[in-house]
């Protein structure tokens, strides 16, 4: 699975510190979800989305590996 | 998440006061057979097999040593409050963490294990029966504070 949470995050002008606050996790979190280690749970997930105002969808991508 | 078993943060660094002397005192009970006569007292006890009396009796009270029951209470003690209390931080990646640990740390401890029950025997087995009430608990705090560790440092140095 992909994201684009380190793009968005720079868009909208947030250190991973500042990230992890507003969505109430850790730093740890978020960096290894834009390293590709960790995937959220849903409420996370719909967390970043309202945070950076953006669905879903277009922060996370499915992949084909993801499917097996 | 499942945090409703864990205990608060705060436990975690008492935990280590009382399990870090417990284990250290009981690696050198194991290896030197420690005696303090002062801790022989009477204990009641549900079963018991007293040396004049081979048959194992049921409730009654006997004279024992019980600085081997104290040690492994300080460790078992002090090892759950190391291991099951929540990080400051505690959130969904830390409880992931701390699943795969506890799944790292019984197969490696049955592994370990099941290759001691072909290597070892007797008495020597007998140590190992001794070390394996403990090794679970000991194996998941080490793998857990280290994975703990490692990507808290590698938060440090990005960005």
């Amino acid at each position: 699975m992909k994201n684009s949470i380190k793009v968005e995050r720079a868009r909208n002008n947030l250190t991973q510190a500042r990230l992890s606050d507003l969505a109430g996790v850790s730093r740890q979190t978020i960096n290894s979800m834009e390293l590709g280690k960790y995937v959220p749970s849903t409420v996370l997930a719909l967390k970043l989305s309202a945070i950076f105002k953006t669905p879903v969808n277009e922060i996370f991508e499915l992949e084909k590996e993801d499917w097996k | 998440m499942n945090t409703k078993f864990l205990l608060s943060s705060k436990f975690k660094k008492y935990g280590w006061l009382i399990l870090i002397p417990g284990v250290v005192l009981g690696i050198l009970y194991m290896i030197f057979d420690i005696h303090l006569d002062f801790l022989s007292i009477n204990v009641f006890a549900i079963s018991f097999d007293e040396s004049t009396r081979p048959n194992r009796e049921l409730f009654g009270f006997i004279e024992d040593n019980i600085l081997n029951e104290v040690l492994g209470l300080f460790i078992i003690i002090g090892g759950l409050m190391v291991a099951f209390s929540k990080e400051y931080d505690e959130d969904e990646f830390i409880s992931r963490m701390r699943l795969e640990s506890l799944v790292w740390a019984i197969l490696w401890n049955y592994g370990l294990l099941a290759i001691a029950f072909i290597l070892f025997y007797e008495s020597s087995f007998l140590s190992v029966m001794v070390y394996s009430m403990f090794t679970p608990l000991i194996l998941f705090i080490l793998r857990f504070n280290w994975l703990i560790w490692k990507s808290r440092k590698s938060v440090k140095h990005e960005e």
